[in-house]
């Protein structure tokens, strides 16, 4: 009883509000909540120099064991959630330590106390936020199928809850809303809670062991939430953690999913601008808005100063940063209630299609077609006529592009056999440090008689001295790391 | 740039197009637009706009819905038996780096039932797509193909997915044959069943040992089945052959037939047959009823034991076993310790001997050979040292260099010899007769002795131990109370030092006094 007494005074976001004012000792000094871009851009960078050292391990970092840290059990809604306070330990003498890659030190019972209830805040608004953008998901998904077999939403559930006959056996009995990978009607804020939540220091803000109710998240992702103000870096690793909505099995492109609700706030005026998992979002609305985001880095960026510090143009970088507002209301009305209603209903076929394109956003790409039009070639009206003077051709050319895709091994039920862990990050790695997409790094390898296999097979640093060469010839000497649009 | 992470796991299921030979549909539609003296934003443009030509269409109300039936049935099913592919392998209990996650997190339970959702995804798809070849083979409709409207008959059809009573959906029944039934024309003309089973079927690994490819367990078979043929007979008329017209396969399960035929086989007389095969059994619900092979064939291929191994394909499921883990022990033993290497039979009949190795009624397909103590060179002969046994090693009874199945050897305890006298020596005159022994004793007497079959003054009339080989284990075992049962046993190496009816030259003990023809003395 205590437990949800406890937990319910920090349902609210403007309770994790209060709870952060309550600055954790972890936190840099002097870090505001803001929407200003200037200041948001820079309270952002000071926050990564500040944690870069302390809360981020290198490669001599070690890790610490599931046993010996704080942990608390506690209710969020009707479910028992333990969470580990992994930088912190009760020794033998009674007292608390709290240990990050700089060193050990006490701290008080107060000090402890305030970082365990702001995380566990911060943890909680996420799974409030997570919801809310989720809610209607189900509802969307059932008044779409209504309309389209002309059927009544009743019926649609009744029909939705019969058993499957082949699955009818098992224990329980599989439905069709289960057989077709429906998410559950309505989802409820339990959907998006985990039975196990760490508190941890690491390289990245936030982990999910998908299927598993595990989720990590970092003591710096709270930081950086807190800029914002808003809780959307625990609203993506909880997004993650939802088996409803991700599983391993969906064939689906997770990040991009999960980087829905978190980077369409309107309170965030940096990482929409740089985040690699929506670099896809930012070719479409410079396809579809006509938004240059390399013109938008080059007003904002004057000069890098040699990386000392980074001259910008603080009117250019608010003005443009506004331009975005318009843009993500867009996309967050398309996902809400176009895509990702449509992406939950049939997650096999879009599933089938993105391995078809051999392209992991190419549902993202075909769907955001049914709302917008193209602007890109200085206006609607003048991009219009180009493509539809060029309808026929460009029908004929996506027949045969499409008959040929993803043919040659593409089905890939090799596709575990065929990456380990040093593939895979070799291609993120780049993906991360250039900006560029895997579209924009295919085509330059091909451009330059690259089979991109390559760069997957080798390990990070050959993978740079491969494609940093390129790089340099492909923009007259200078690295083009702010750049990922196809130019 | 911060990371948000998922595991590597999710990871590599989602980065499938990250790599490989296939090609994107982006470099291949760029490939045909750099071709045109297009702007680079030009081709993004003519790019985006290529998704809407190819997937969406317009309504009458001017919204744009997707068109479904665009993405080929194939890559669907493709996607499906990848997902299934990468379920195999993580289910697989040998798998060991899935097999921590699967097991670490309880998961194993979620991911079967997974899977088995998936199985009934694929096998609804492939009874959709078969049932469309099936009409398109027995003329009841014909292949629209891949045409650029978007009406693709072959295209993805989420219908089926949804449809309630699947045999009412898809009977893959023939108008001509169900006509001839209805009109009580189609008759029966041969029955066949059959019951074939093979222990020794298939040779799978250890499940407690399974990365040991030394180990290994034999899996049984055994399939039932009953074939039906029909033949449409016209009343008052004698049929030209006796060809079927249709023919029906059924998997038996403990003599029963299940409840849809696993084969179907329609027959025109054209010496070519459609087959309608269904690969899944009863048992395993998933799939069951529901044809997963339509094709034409030549009408010999419903015989055979081809057409039988389709019907009972192997099931994964039986390598799911998880191996067995012994704890962690711990055992400190000083160098030397007596080890007994000899099990106990179980109680009652005692160990198991090979039988039928001696020739009846004579009993007399043997050689013989003399084995001196262990470990005792043949400079102790003259001072202590003994007769061990006599062993009779069988032959096959054709000749006296070839072995009885099993390479049968008895061993037998000496009776007594050099009576109050010292041991010179004790050799097999294999020269002259290899039954022949001759024993030399100190006091200067010699005495040569035929090992006859029955009782002598040589030997003892029982063996006390019997050595043979079974399978690819020779096992030595032992009458340890002389009771005349066979009450231990031990494995001993299958090689042997001497093939059968073969000597060290001269008969002389090349072996330190030993001519055992074991490696273990017994």
């Amino acid at each position: 009883m205590f437990g949800l007494v406890t937990v319910a005074a920090f349902l609210t976001p403007l309770s994790f509000a209060d709870a952060a004012k309550r600055i954790p000792h972890y936190f840099p000094e002097g870090l505001e909540t803001t929407t200003d871009p200037v200041g948001q851009w820079s309270l952002v960078l000071e926050t990564f120099k500040a944690t870069s050292r302390c809360q981020k391990p290198d490669a001599t970092a070690w890790p610490v064991l599931s046993v010996g840290t704080i942990k608390e059990t506690r209710d969020i809604n009707d479910k028992k959630v333990t969470f580990h306070f992994d930088p912190w330990t009760r020794e033998r003498d009674g007292k608390i330590y709290y240990t990050d890659f700089c060193g050990r030190k006490r701290v008080t019972e107060a000090e402890f106390a305030i970082a365990r209830e702001s995380l566990i805040a911060h943890y909680v608004a996420g799974v409030k936020g997570a919801y809310e953008y989720h809610k209607n998901l189900e509802s969307d998904i059932v008044k779409a199928i209504a309309g389209s077999e002309k059927i009544t939403e009743t019926n649609v559930r009744a029909n939705l809850a019969k058993f499957v006959p082949e699955l009818a056996h098992l224990s329980p009995p599989a439905t069709f809303r289960e057989f077709l990978r429906i998410p559950p009607a309505p989802f409820s804020e339990n959907d998006f809670v985990q039975k196990e939540v760490h508190f941890v220091h690491a390289l990245y803000q936030g982990m999910v062991i998908i299927d598993t109710e595990l989720i990590f998240l970092t003591l710096e992702g709270q930081v950086l939430d807190h800029l914002t103000g808003k809780p959307s870096i625990a609203i993506h690793e909880l997004t993650h953690g939802n088996q409803k909505l991700q599983s391993l099995l969906d064939g689906l492109e997770h990040e991009y999913l999960a980087s829905i609700p978190m980077l369409l706030i309107p309170e965030d005026q940096f990482w929409f601008m740089f985040h690699p998992y929506v670099a896809d979002m930012r070719e479409m609305a410079w396809v579809l808005f006509g938004f240059d985001f390399v013109q938008a880095r080059r007003e904002i960026f004057v000069f890098p100063n040699d990386g000392l510090n980074i001259r910008i143009n603080p009117v250019k970088l608010a003005e443009n940063v506004r331009k975005l507002d318009a843009i993500k209301a867009a996309f967050s009305k398309h996902y809400r209630e176009v895509a990702l209603p449509e992406i939950y209903r049939r997650r096999l076929f879009w599933a089938s299609l993105n391995n078809k394109l051999q392209d992991n956003h190419g549902v993202f790409r075909v769907l955001v077609m049914m709302d917008f039009d193209p602007t890109i070639l200085n206006g609607h009206a003048s991009t219009m006529e180009f493509l539809q003077t060029n309808e026929a051709l460009i029908l004929s050319m996506a027949e045969k592009a499409f008959k040929e895709s993803g043919i040659v091994g593409s089905s890939g039920p090799t596709a575990l056999r065929k990456y380990s862990e040093s593939d895979i990050s070799t291609l993120r790695l780049l993906m991360r440090v250039t900006g560029m997409n895997e579209e924009a790094l295919r085509r330059l390898a091909a451009k330059y008689h690259l089979d991109v296999t390559v760069l997957s097979n080798v390990s990070p640093r050959e993978a740079f001295n491969i494609i940093l060469p390129i790089l340099r010839a492909e923009h007259n000497g200078r690295l083009p790391f702010e750049q990922e649009n196809v130019k | 740039m911060k990371i948000f992470k998922i595991p590597l796991w999710g990871a590599l299921l989602l980065a499938f197009v990250l790599g490989g030979c296939a090609v994107p549909y982006r470099v291949k539609m760029n490939e045909q637009m750099d071709a045109q003296p297009w702007s680079e934003k030009q081709k993004l443009a003519a790019l985006y706009y290529s998704y809407r030509l190819l997937f969406l269409r317009k309504t009458e109300a001017g919204l744009f819905v997707v068109v479904y039936s665009r993405l080929p049935k194939e890559d669907v099913i493709r996607q499906l038996e990848q997902n299934l592919t990468d379920l195999e392998k993580l289910l697989d209990p040998k798998n060991e780096e899935w097999g921590r996650y699967v097991n670490a997190f309880g998961m194993r339970p979620y991911f079967e039932r997974q899977e088995l959702m998936l199985k009934a995804v694929l096998a609804r798809i492939l009874v959709d797509e078969n049932d469309k070849k099936f009409k398109e083979f027995v003329g009841e409709t014909w292949s629209q193909g891949n045409g650029s409207s978007g009406n693709n008959s072959r295209g993805y059809d989420e219908r089926v997915l949804t449809v309630v009573n699947l045999p009412e959906t898809f009977p893959f029944k023939s108008k001509v044959i169900e006509d001839a039934r209805a009109s009580g024309l189609l008759k029966e003309i041969a029955r066949t069943v059959k019951v074939e089973s093979q222990d020794l079927y298939q040779r799978e690994p250890d499940p407690n040992d399974p990365t040991d490819s030394n180990k290994f367990v034999w899996m049984a078979k055994k399939v039932g089945y009953e074939r039906v043929e029909y033949k449409i007979l016209v009343p008052n008329e004698q049929p030209k052959d006796n060809k079927p017209n249709y023919v029906e396969i059924w998997r038996l399960v403990d003599g029963k037939r299940e409840s849809s035929p696993a084969v179907k086989a329609f027959l025109d007389g054209s010496g070519f047959a459609l087959l309608v095969l269904d690969t899944d059994r009863e048992t395993e619900m998933i799939g069951f009823g529901l044809p997963n092979v339509v094709q034409r064939v030549g009408e010999g291929e419903l015989e055979g034991s081809v057409l039988i191994a389709r019907i009972f394909p192997d099931t994964k499921k039986d390598k799911r076993t998880e191996p067995k883990v012994p704890p962690i022990r711990v055992e400190i033993v000083r160098a030397g310790s007596p080890v007994d290497p000899w099990q106990t039979c179980a109680e009652g009949g005692g160990c198991s001997t090979p039988k039928s190795y001696r020739r009846e009624p004579t009993k007399d397909n043997y050689n013989v050979r003399v084995g001196l103590e262990a470990g005792r060179s043949k400079d102790a002969l003259g001072r202590g040292v003994s007769i061990a046994y006599v062993a009779k090693e069988w032959t096959d009874g054709k000749g006296e260099y070839s072995w009885s199945p099993g390479k049968v050897v008895e061993y037998y305890r000496p009776k007594a010899y050099c009576a109050g006298s010292a041991l010179l020596s004790a050799n097999v005159l294999h020269l002259e007769n290899k039954k022949k022994i001759r024993i030399a004793c100190k006091d200067g007497t010699e005495t040569d002795r035929i090992v006859t079959p029955t009782l002598n003054v040589v030997i003892e009339e029982r063996p006390f131990q019997i050595a043979f080989t079974a399978g690819e284990t020779r096992w030595l075992v032992w009458d340890s109370d002389g009771d005349g049962k066979f009450d231990k046993r031990r494995k001993v190496s299958p090689t042997l030092k001497y093939n059968v009816g073969f000597y060290p030259f001269g008969d002389e003990p090349a072996d330190g006094g030993n001519t055992h023809i074991e490696t273990v003395v017994p």
